[in-house]
């Protein structure tokens, strides 16, 4: 058995009262057991028996279940083999698989990583011509020889 | 865009005449109902009005008569704005208000029809929702699948004039 009873248990309630393909999304994904489904079994392994329990006509509420359990666990890899995986299978044998993937599609992070590099500053500093002891600081140009009246 | 029903969808819209995506799913298992059947156990102060029906889920049930069912989140806020839906604070919720529930990710989850006023005490109200392709359930707003930490009123009060 992939998943155990007391999980199984929890993701069969969540699956029975999901009202939308997102509340399935987003409950299976904070289901510690689904991201170690994924950790402990090989993907093709997982893959197999998504094929099997989809080709049946017709399927157990477990068996069903479980489906859609491997399908979330696929989200839970490195988006390159999980954009394989799902990309692979006939998820849309599952009434909400095909939904399932847009969103996990739609959700899909970018991450842009900007490092910043320290630049030198260069500076002038003036006085003004009068009685006042401002000094006017000015960033990014060449230094100046300083000008005394 | 020209929208064309297929076989489980009807013809439904907005009160501005946005077309409304909406899909009736036709099969619900045996195996299905007897879980179902199993978890109302957990359910005791619940009424169970109905048998189950897997055409029409909860926002089908609140926004759309019990024809079709609503999945799409986008869909429901349009219906929201469109249709001139304003928030209602707690203490002034009557029957016939929309009880709208949201998810830890700010998502709608579940939405109903409120059947009472909130009591005076923990302000909760008794609705009436559909619960996933099962039966209509009454119940106190607490007392149900779906998150009570995050809820919010919702009752249309003034008509939204239709463009020309």
């Amino acid at each position: 058995m992939l998943i155990d009873q007391t999980n199984l248990k929890y993701l069969t309630a969540k699956y029975l009262f999901s009202n939308t393909p997102m509340y399935l999304y987003q409950h299976y994904r904070r289901n510690v057991s689904l991201q170690n489904l994924a950790i402990k079994n090989k993907p093709e392994t997982l893959a197999e028996e998504f094929k099997r329990i989809t080709s049946k006509e017709t399927k157990s509420l477990e068996e069903t279940v479980t489906a859609y359990s491997i399908l979330m666990s696929f989200t839970f890899l490195d988006y390159g083999k999980a954009f394989e995986l799902l990309n692979s299978l006939a998820v849309s044998k599952l009434e909400w698989g095909t939904e399932l993937k847009d969103i996990y599609n739609a959700n899909k992070k970018v991450w842009n990583i900007l490092r910043l590099t320290p630049v030198p500053l260069k500076f002038r500093q003036e006085q003004i011509k009068s009685q006042s002891s401002t000094n006017i600081v000015t960033l990014g140009t060449k230094p100046k020889k300083k000008e005394v009246s | 865009m020209i929208y064309i029903p297929n076989d489980n969808t009807i013809a439904l819209q907005t009160r501005k005449g946005t077309d409304i995506p909406n899909s009736q799913i036709l099969e619900i298992s045996q195996f299905e109902i007897r879980q179902y059947t199993d978890i109302e156990r957990d359910y005791r102060y619940a009424v169970f009005r109905t048998s189950p029906s897997p055409i029409y889920n909860c926002h089908g049930l609140t926004f759309a008569s019990r024809r079709t069912g609503i999945y799409e989140i986008e869909a429901l806020h349009r219906i929201i704005n469109d249709d001139g839906y304003k928030k209602i604070k707690t203490e002034d919720v009557l029957p016939g208000d929309i009880i709208i529930y949201y998810g830890e990710n700010g998502d709608i989850e579940h939405s109903g029809v409120v059947l009472s006023k909130p009591d005076k005490l923990l302000k909760i109200p008794l609705v009436v929702s559909k619960w996933g392709k099962y039966r209509e359930v009454i119940h106190m707003a607490n007392n149900c699948p779906y998150n009570f930490g995050s809820i919010e009123y919702y009752r249309v009060t003034n008509d939204v004039d239709r463009p020309n």
